[in-house]
């Protein structure tokens, strides 16, 4: 009997809305810093401060005893708690970008100050991205985690997700720009999604085939499962196939039309991915150790009831 | 400063169980949880040239725990003797120690909602009296001592004998020694 | 987590009691308050265990407070096995099973009333004291099955069983049919602390266990073949010339007979038999020779072969004595009983029991050897030459699969009544269906235990009996040790929980036998055995355990010297005159297990795979504790070890339920693929019944689902014609999975 999983769907969507809502506020920072066009995503700021709270909401709940996780915001070295207060800032800080946008905000003038933040919105947003695979990547007794090459995938794949759903609410209010006027936008959006897209695709077959040749025996066999094992239909199908090559695809051949299947199937894609990750968590056997597990009883086993 | 270690001496251990039981009357566990299995390795290979290997597993209090490392609440914590702990009133249960540990050393109680381990029965041994799994074996498979006092019996196993560490190559340093004969028989 | 040395402190009294649940008897230091036992630990001045507790041992107070267990007498309601009952008091049940004994006493005659038994668990005295009182010879255990045929034939040959084995000086231990690595925790330490200077071990078994693993040396037989690879043991030691001239010179008769009767008996002749090589054959003789003084331990096995039991027994005994590993240091001694104290046998009052009734124990003039013929030819001898007897109760014992067709069949005689103590038969007595059969059929069915077996829920009173923490215990081999050890009460018995003593006793007040019943409880009993022992120090048997605990004689090595062979002839009798006499051959002749795939090729064509079973394995012991959850978490299944290659013929994978097929009926365990066990072998886990299950007709608890007792014969042409052991081991079996037989509608 394998170890069951720690962590599940809770995490695997906490990383996938993460990484989202860090990669959104990295598209709005640098539309803003670089070509003063903030207005045009200001709404995907509050979208990623929701997000970003809904995946810590889904943290706490993870947790043993969720009303004590405020722990978790303490002085430790942990990686976990470097990320902790991030989020935290990062769900302010999102909430507080976007605050700037609004006609009635008391502050939609204060342009310096909403540079300041939205250059701050850049730093936590890659860091909000590249901390969870850093912090995946530091245990090291799960090896399919044990690679540099996780928060870079885990980065690319927020960015890309952040694009795509940028893209998607791209000039929804409270921004005042027509929707025909976002055709050059959208376009070079897509340009940036999609050499993100490649980015990632070549990431993953150099992740996973890393590990497939690898002299373990469990990382090679994890690799196996989602090439050609139970997981590959997980992994050609939604992971390559529909989240990384088909949006690839859409985006080359018709840009105008095929944009939003292929933001929404990027977003598929991310999601994936950080399921296949979380759910490929084993560990090196100990000798004897699988034999001994699968013949303890399960919680349902009758003699330990009978006596109660 | 002591620093306590467990030397495994799998040239005696027959597999019986008895510290994993003692391990859980004595401290009261929940009945499915265990914190010191014991694995049988083998029968390897074909009859009649086989050979078997029983291992005792336990938490290996690491000189390198990556489980405190990563506790963001610092509930998992590693004193100045090597005994890694956790303080069940600060724990949150993120389990991020148990993804940490290679040893699935750490179990999450779902009645309390924190992560438990062995902690090598620190009251006990802080009194000078050994662990219970240690005392119960019949076979003294199991020792158990300061690995800093050179009189020691662990200090002059560890220091004469051939031991061996489970999974060093992932760098945590386990303080559990395995006194393993080559070829598994004993 | 220091609650467990708070309790300690919280004590008002620490007290020296022992674990009970295995032979080994670990000590036990008791923490008690108010009659309540708040902790245990192992004692670490005991001077077996020294401090260890194995699975079992930890578990005592589990076993004290569990929620199943038996607290109150009890008394049938309704129909038999439909699990009704109500309350009855100690006074009221005793009064109506003494009047009723009185009855069927008057109708039918004493032997009538039969006894039942499983290992040494009780103050088996008692059980003899009272039923040789009360007129019947018909007590049992399953002594047939352990130990007590090795001990009448070794006695038979040598004058004692020379079961004290001087470790500390030996050079070579040969574990024959012997695990301690999973049932003898001390033991087994003794091992290793000696392999570390050097003792080489021998493990006979077809499996490769625990003990096999630390060996130097695994001989894996074929089941049941033990006699054929004792036989070319002596016939390697003494063609090869590796015999101890001096000792058969001065000690022992018969050598040149015995020579020629074993020419025959060659490596070469044993191979096919055993499926071993004969030179590995011959490596094992001769490194039990060469590697003097030399150990073998007994082991259950051998009993347990069936017809072949008593052969195997007697080649294996004889190996000691024409190597000289008797009663010198480092090999087997030969204690005798003990000097110093009251044995069990001076307190069974077996005086008391008339020659007329000796004759109708059943089996005794089939089974002569652990039987009043036999038990009482070889005891007067040793009454002679040690001046004590061996423990009749035990070894000398009515044939219990003959007094369960007495109950069904009415021949010899009708058996009306069965007291059951310290056994479960039903999970541990060979064929079980002739078991359930006689259980449900019996007039009268009484039992002591703690918790609702199988045979409990048949039973028409049930007495609930008190735990180990609550009965004082003399350790004694049987009875038949020179040494003792005593451990005393942690706390008087809870609820309404009593010793086996208070049983018998109790019965006897009410039968006319008050003079013999004299001491009001067993420490009272137990102070008088020690008293011999002269101890001015020490006013009660209590008083004796906190002071000195244990007795154990100086050692005296070559006794023979002194006493001379407790045998007609005053000598090691190679040739054995008391066998003859019974009617037995002198020498051991090969005898073939019960079933075997040579003499009967068309039952091997049907049932191709050999069978074997019996062994102990942790953390269970015999049909005990399945209910301790501690426990039964750890192997809460049964599993049947089988070799992979025969399982992937059969189409079986790992962890399969599976039917073990053999003549008598099936039953089904999962499959455990293994290379311990040779491709033809297969070995069924025993004991195995489900207390989680309904303590009632049909369910029974489960307990022929998986009880490998199902599988055995009891037949008499299976059992040993010297004592009547029957066949766990070396029968014929087939093996296939679960849904198979139901698609084939077998």
């Amino acid at each position: 009997m394998k170890e069951k999983h720690n962590w599940g769907w809770p995490i695997a969507s906490y990383l996938f809305l993460g990484g989202l809502g860090g990669g959104m506020i990295v598209v709005a920072g640098l539309a803003d810093l670089a070509f003063g066009e903030g207005e045009l995503f200001s709404l995907g700021n509050l979208i990623a401060g929701i997000a970003i709270a809904i995946g810590s909401a889904l943290l706490i709940f993870e947790l043993g005893r969720p009303f004590q996780f405020w722990r978790v915001l303490s002085r430790q070295k942990a990686i976990m708690t470097a990320g902790a207060w991030m989020l935290s800032l990062t769900i302010v800080t999102s909430f507080a970008y976007f605050s700037f946008w609004p006609d009635f905000s008391p502050w939609h003038q204060l342009i310096g100050l909403r540079h300041l933040v939205a250059g701050i919105n850049i730093v936590l947003g890659v860091g909000v991205c590249i901390y969870t695979g850093i912090l995946l990547g530091s245990l090291r007794a799960r090896v399919f985690w044990n690679t540099p090459l996780l928060p870079v995938l885990f980065l690319v794949s927020g960015i890309s997700t952040g694009v795509a759903a940028q893209s998607l609410l791209a000039g929804s209010w409270p921004c005042h720009v027509a929707a025909g006027e976002l055709g050059a936008l959208h376009a070079a959006l897509r340009s940036c999604d999609l050499a993100l897209l490649v980015f990632e695709l070549i990431l993953v077959f150099v992740y996973v085939g890393m590990m497939r040749f690898s002299a373990g025996p469990v990382t090679a066999r994890i690799a196996a499962q989602w090439l050609t094992g139970p997981k590959r239909w997980l992994f050609w199908g939604g992971l390559v196939g529909l989240g990384l090559a088909l949006p690839t695809i859409l985006y080359v051949l018709s840009p105008a039309a095929g944009g939003e299947t292929a933001a929404l199937l990027v977003l598929i894609g991310g999601v994936v991915l950080r399921f296949l990750v979380v759910y490929s968590d084993e560990r090196i056997p100990l000798p004897g150790e699988s034999e001994y597990y699968s013949r303890l009883p399960g919680p349902d086993a009758p003699f330990l009831k009978a006596w109660e | 400063m002591a620093r306590f270690v467990m030397i495994m001496d799998t040239r005696r251990c027959i597999g019986c169980h008895s510290c994993t039981v003692a391990c859980k009357v004595n401290n009261e566990l929940p009945v499915d949880m265990i914190y010191n299995p014991v694995f049988t390795h083998g029968p390897n290979g074909v009859f009649p040239h086989v050979s078997m290997t029983y291992y005792p597993l336990i938490c290996m209090h690491c000189e390198n725990p990556p489980c405190v490392g990563c506790c963001p609440s610092g509930a998992s914590q590693q004193e100045a003797d090597g005994i890694v702990w956790v303080d069940q009133n600060t724990c949150i249960g993120c389990k991020a120690c148990i993804q940490a540990c290679p040893y699935r050393a750490r179990h999450e109680n779902p009645k309390t909602g924190t992560v438990q381990k062995c902690d090598f029965c620190k009251e006990r041994v802080r009194e000078g009296l050994e662990p219970f799994c240690v005392e119960t074996c019949h076979q003294r498979a199991r020792i158990f001592g300061d690995l800093d006092d050179p009189e020691s019996e662990v200090s002059q196993m560890v220091n004469s004998m051939h031991t061996l560490q489970l999974l060093p190559e992932i760098g945590t340093d386990p303080q559990v020694y395995y006194i393993v004969t080559p070829g598994g028989q004993g | 987590m220091s609650s467990k040395e708070d309790l300690k402190r919280e004590a008002s009294a620490v007290r020296k009691s022992c674990c009970f649940f295995c032979h080994q008897n670990c000590g036990v230091l008791a923490y008690v308050k108010d009659g309540k036992v708040l902790a245990i630990e192992g004692d670490p001045e005991h001077p077996v265990s020294r401090g260890g507790l194995c699975t079992r041992g930890n578990i005592a107070l589990q076993h004290l407070n569990h929620p199943a267990r038996i607290n109150v007498p009890l008394k049938r309601v309704g129909a038999r096995g439909s699990g009704q009952w109500e309350r009855v008091s100690w006074d009221q049940a005793l009064d109506e099973i003494a009047a009723r004994l009185v009855s069927l006493k008057e109708e039918y005659g004493a032997e009538t009333v039969a006894t039942a038994g499983g290992t040494q668990r009780a103050n088996d005295w008692a059980r003899r004291r009272f039923m040789n009182l009360f007129g019947s010879p018909n007590g049992f255990h399953n002594a047939h099955l352990c130990w007590i045929p090795t001990f009448m034939i070794e006695t038979a040959i040598y004058g004692w069983c020379p079961f004290e084995i001087d470790l500390a000086n030996s050079r070579l231990i040969v574990l024959w049919g012997h695990n301690p690595g999973a049932s003898g925790m001390p033991e087994m330490r003794g091992i290793f602390d000696l392999k570390q200077n050097g003792l080489k071990v021998i493990v006979i078994d077809p499996r490769y266990t625990e003990s096999a693993s630390k060996a130097d040396l695994w001989l894996p037989l074929r089941p049941g073949s033990d006699v054929a690879l004792a036989l070319a043991w002596l016939n390697v030691i003494i063609w090869e010339g590796l015999y101890d001239q001096t000792f058969i010179e001065n000690c022992c008769i018969g050598f040149e007979e015995l020579a020629e009767h074993v020419r025959q008996y060659t490596p070469e002749w044993a191979a096919p038999l055993t499926w071993l090589d004969p030179e590995l054959i011959r490596k094992g003789a001769r490194m039990y020779a060469a590697n003097k003084p030399g150990n073998i331990q007994w082991g259950v096995s051998i009993d347990q072969s069936g017809r072949s039991a008593g052969a195997g027994i007697h080649a294996r005994a004889l190996l000691r004595a024409v190597t000289g590993n008797l009663d010198a240091p480092g090999s087997d001694l030969l204690c005798g009983p003990s000097p110093d104290f009251i044995t069990d046998e001076e307190m069974e009052a077996n005086e008391w029991l008339p020659e007329e009734q000796k004759a109708k124990q059943i089996g005794s003039d089939r089974y002569k050897l652990t039987t009043w013929p036999g038990y009482g030819r070889i005891a007067a001898i040793t009454k002679e030459v040690w001046g004590k007897a061996p423990t009749a109760e035990w070894m000398c014992e009515a044939h219990p699969p003959s007094v369960f067709r007495a109950i069904l069949t009415e021949k010899p005689y009708p058996v009306k009544a069965l007291i059951v103590l310290a056994t479960n038969p039903i999970n541990s007595y060979g064929r079980t269906d002739l078991v359930l059969e006689a259980l449900r059929k019996v007039d009268f069915l009484v039992t002591m235990e703690y918790w609702m077996t199988p045979t409990a829920m048949l039973s028409d009173y049930i007495f609930p009996a008190a735990s180990p923490l609550e009965r004082p215990t003399i350790t004694t081999t049987y009875g038949c040790s020179d040494t003792l050890i005593a451990s005393e009460r942690a706390i008087q018995p809870m609820f309404e929980r009593r010793t086996d003593y208070e049983l018998w006793r109790g019965l006897g007040l009410r039968m006319g036998q008050e003079e013999m019943w004299p001491w009001e409880n067993l420490e009272e009993a137990n102070y008088y055995r020690i008293y011999p022992l002269g101890y001015d120090d020490v006013g009660s048997y209590d008083e004796f355990v906190e002071k000195h605990r244990f007795h154990f004689p100086e050692r005296e090595y070559y006794k023979y010297g002194r006493v001379g062979f407790a045998t007609p002839s005053r000598r090691i009798e190679l040739v054995s005159s008391t066998l003859r006499e019974l009617g037995y051959p002198a020498m051991p002749t090969y005898a073939a297990p019960v079933e075997n795939e040579i003499d009967d090729p068309d039952l091997a064509r049907k049932f191709p795979l050999v069978l074997t079973s019996g062994s102990g394995f942790m953390p269970f012991h015999h049909s005990e504790h399945f209910q301790i959850k501690e426990l039964r978490f750890l192997k809460h299944e049964p599993y049947v070890d089988i070799n992979p290659e025969t399982a992937k013929d059969l189409g079986i994978s790992m962890g399969d339920w599976v039917w073990i097929e053999t003549r008598r009926g099936r039953i089904k365990q999962k499959a455990n693929l293994t290379q311990a066990v040779h491709p033809k072998v297969v070995v069924t886990q025993r004991g195995w019944w489900y207390p989680e299950r309904e303590a009632a007709e049909p369910e029974l608890g489960g307990c022929t689902e998986s009880n490998t007792n199902v599988l055995t014969d009891v037949s008499d042409e299976a059992c040993d014609p010297l004592g009547g052991s029957w066949a766990n081991r070396g029968l014929l079996c087939r093996v296939y999975r679960v849904e198979q037989s139901e698609a084939d509608g077998r």
